[in-house]
């Protein structure tokens, strides 16, 4: 039996995503929250195995949701359920400890479909993150932990996603199989978190905060 | 522009003043030190401090403090008649002060000194109780018919007292009875002011904080000393103890200059006592080690030198620094300020910042807001005080006694306002320039919602058919996203436009078992305007949604070849077709069609059993 998390403010669009959950997951027991203060409360007192979380929340941002998720239960699926959050945010989320996010104002049978996808850890990622993902890692200089560099087939795979090909074109173009794609995106995932932590700790040994 | 050179500023004016008191001081210690039997420079004849300490230091030190408050007061304000007064009476009082202590040493003075030395103390005593009333007929307001009373004082006691000091002999203690009558003077004076200045509060409350505390200060010396010499057997206390009276007076003024702004001084009079203290200071320690030094044994001399060098003139140097603050503003941190404080949001927050990046620059003591007197810099006849033009949202400010007092403005700095001025203004212009361009941006993205989200939401709200309404609802949540995304940018770029878009259609086929052929032909640097980017996907998400509801197809090939001249589409299903006069056209091809048309461009529809075709042909540049 599966315990589920939903975080999201519009009580309508909150149903729909219990009812998609319920569609995708049959029997799974969902708990509902509405801002960030419920959310830490339910994270405190329950150990789920999947979490929606809308970004945007009236007292503040999901990502704070997502981090307390990812450090209360190592084998947790966080997925960011977002509709405007900007991509900039999205990859906050994802580097935070998110395993994948999905786009609320999808169709039902998309949302789905991705939803299962990304619970049985194969990824999908937008081209617009992906292209996201990768300029972040353009900007991260030399960062000092050599673990948050993308190996060059983790470039060429976001490259690909980044000009609209799917995980299985990017598979095809790349001679590889479509689980294999969806490992290195997974990687990715995990250097970003790792990467947005080592350019923190850059910074604060910059500002001479360690030492 | 006129500037006269030879004027002195202030810190030199004051430097030079407490010197020569200082001075004056030391010469009457040295004479006091001097024994009975005549001049000598042996300090081992010379008499101990305790034989004659008490009435000498007394009468000593209050002439000593209040000429250098006086010196102080006339430093800041040389032509402020009230002020030069005030600070005359100072001088008086020095010249009565020192001139009693005459009398109380051991010195044998000649008959002649004594007679000088009393001729002065009573000129200057009675000096003191002619310029008293004449201050309070004038400050803090001019009473009617001021000039009258001090003619009559000035001729009256004045004749009075020349008449008793050079006609002939009178006894000394005629000067006791002279200023028991000036204080009666001085004393309805200071009612006069006080009662002429009982409607304007501030007046009235520097007249009664100056009128007591020289009331008081004088008068308790007169009522002490004067009064019992004139009219009973002899002075209550001791002349030269009851001369502390006095001090009353200046350090009434002293602390009045703070609490009313007295001879409109105020806190920057103090900053000013402050580094001139610290520069005689220095000098006096400087003497100090001069004197202890041992210079004078040869084997010490060398040990001596190198503490001077290594220990003391460095540490001078230090100390002098910390205090010291100078003009060191480099250009470029000129600049930096001038940006940050042209760059502030507020108008008030700008005009405090320039304020203060003056203030920094030329470290006047005084800076206040003036009239507008044209737009460019200018110094006053003296250079005492700058001109600054109004600048943008900054009032005219006129900066008084630069570098802390020590310095007069030059020419220079008059160059360098002059150009601050007019970089502040440019950065101000480039400022305004940005805000417009916020607000024009702001206006495009307003329009760009406006246009396109609200017109979308109107049709999709028109719509009929609930699976409609939804389809027009996502498309145009995707297309806010992209607003929030590019905002930043009026035309996308085409790669990351048809990136999205091809990802999004495989999406949407997948679920239907419908493959997706994309065929690019692009020059991926290409960028296209917002309204070329809705119809193009608008287009594609049309014939997808075509594909997967009437087709049975299991692929859906799009071909997009974009040239400089134009776009085209084209979008091909394997499906069962369908017949053209069906309800379909009547929603989303025409629409489609319409969409099309309206950029300037070319629609058509094949279909047969084999599929359907859709062909579009966009020209770029509408």
């Amino acid at each position: 039996m599966k315990k589920a998390l939903i975080v999201e403010d519009v009580t309508e669009t909150r149903q729909w995503l219990c009812e998609v959950t319920l569609n995708c997951f049959p029997g799974c027991e969902i708990f509902e929250a509405k801002n960030v203060r419920e959310a830490l409360f339910s994270v405190k007192g329950h150990e789920f195995d999947l979490a929606l979380v809308d970004l945007g929340l009236p007292d503040g941002s999901g990502t704070k949701v997502v981090e307390a998720l990812a450090a209360a239960k190592n084998d947790v699926t966080i997925v960011v359920a977002t509709v405007m959050g900007d991509d900039a945010s999205v990859v906050a989320a994802l580097s935070s400890g998110a395993n994948g996010y999905l786009l609320k104002d999808s169709p039902p049978d998309v949302f789905e479909r991705q939803l299962k996808q990304i619970e049985q850890g194969i990824p999908a990622l937008s081209p617009s993150i992906a292209r996201r993902i990768l300029e972040h890692f353009k900007s991260t200089v030399e960062p000092e932990e050599p673990a948050a560099n993308l190996t060059p087939r983790e470039t060429e795979v976001l490259g690909l996603i980044g000009r609209g090909l799917r995980n299985s074109d990017a598979a095809r173009v790349l001679g590889l199989t479509e689980s294999t794609v969806a490992s290195h995106i997974k990687s990715i995932y995990m250097k970003l978190g790792i990467s947005s932590r080592a350019e923190a700790a850059l910074q604060a040994a910059r500002l001479g905060l360690t030492r | 522009m006129a500037i006269n050179h030879t004027f002195i500023p202030p810190y030199v004016r004051l430097a030079a003043l407490i010197a020569a008191g200082l001075a004056g001081f030391m010469v009457m210690i040295l004479i006091a030190f001097q024994p009975s039997s005549g001049w000598t420079w042996d300090v081992a004849q010379w008499r101990s401090i305790a034989e004659f300490s008490g009435p000498v230091w007394s009468a000593l030190l209050t002439g000593l403090l209040a000429y250098l408050i006086s010196a102080w007061i006339w430093a800041l304000k040389p032509t402020h008649i009230p002020a030069a007064l005030f600070a005359a009476s100072g001088l008086m009082t020095l010249g009565f002060c020192f001139t009693t202590v005459i009398f109380d040493l051991a010195y044998p003075f000649s008959d002649a000194t004594y007679g000088v030395t009393a001729q002065l103390n009573m000129l200057t005593a009675s000096g003191f109780g002619i310029l008293m009333p004449c201050l309070f007929f004038i400050y803090p307001n001019r009473l009617p018919g001021a000039l009258y009373a001090i003619a009559i004082v000035v001729i009256g006691f004045g004749g009075w007292t020349l008449a008793s000091v050079f006609g002939p002999p009178s006894n000394y203690p005629i000067v006791h009875l002279i200023t028991f009558m000036e204080m009666l003077v001085i004393i309805a004076a200071v009612i006069w002011q006080i009662w002429a200045t009982r409607k304007d509060p501030r007046q009235n409350a520097i007249a009664v904080w100056l009128g007591v505390s020289t009331v008081v200060g004088s008068g308790a010396f007169i009522a002490l000393v004067a009064v019992p010499n004139s009219f009973l057997m002899g002075a209550v206390i001791k002349e030269s103890y009851a001369f502390s009276f006095f001090l009353l007076i200046y350090i009434g003024l002293a602390v009045g200059l703070m609490r009313y702004r007295l001879f409109e001084l105020g806190a920057w009079a103090y900053r000013l006592a402050f580094y001139v203290s610290a520069a005689v200071i220095m000098i006096l320690l400087d003497l100090a080690l001069i004197a202890f030094l041992p210079i004078g044994q040869s084997q010490a001399l060398s040990v001596s030198l190198l503490i001077v060098a290594l220990a003391y003139l460095p540490m001078r140097d230090l100390v002098w620094r910390r205090f010291m603050p100078s003009r060191s503003r480099e250009e470029s941190d000129l600049f930096a300020g001038i940006l940050d404080a042209a760059l502030q949001p507020s108008s008030v927050q700008r005009a405090e910042d320039w304020s203060t990046l003056l203030r920094e620059h030329f470290l006047p003591l005084e800076i206040e807001e003036t009239t507008n007197d044209g737009p460019t810099a200018k110094l006053d006849a003296e250079g005492l005080s700058l001109y600054v033009p109004p600048v943008r949202d900054a009032h005219a400010l006129i900066l008084r006694y630069p570098n802390n007092g020590q310095a007069l403005f030059s020419p220079r700095d008059v160059s360098t306002t002059q150009h601050l001025v007019r970089m502040m203004q440019q950065a101000g212009e480039n400022r305004d320039a940005y805000d417009r361009g916020v607000s024009e941006e702001r206006t495009r993205i307003a329009r760009d919602i406006h246009d396109n989200i609200g017109a979308q939401l109107m049709r999709a709200l028109h719509s009929a058919r609930p699976d409609r309404k939804d389809t027009m609802i996502r498309e145009t949540l995707a297309d806010l996203r992209d607003v929030i995304n590019n905002a930043q940018s009026q035309t996308l770029p085409l790669d990351d436009v048809l990136a999205d878009l091809r990802a999004e259609t495989a999406d949407r086929l997948e679920p239907h078992e419908i493959d997706l052929r994309w065929i690019l032909e692009a020059d991926m640097e290409d960028s296209l305007p917002p309204a070329m980017v809705h119809a193009l996907r608008s287009f594609i998400r049309e014939a997808a949604s075509n594909a997967i509801k009437h087709s049975d197809a299991n692929e859906l090939s799009v071909q997009i070849q974009v040239v400089p001249a134009n776009i085209t589409l084209q979008i091909r299903d394997n499906g069962k077709g369908f017949t053209v006069d069906a309800v379909t056209l009547g929603h989303g091809l025409g629409n489609m069609k319409a969409r099309i048309e309206g950029l300037g461009g070319t629609f058509s529809l094949d279909t047969n059993a084999s599929g359907v075709q859709l062909t579009a042909t966009l020209p770029r540049e509408a």
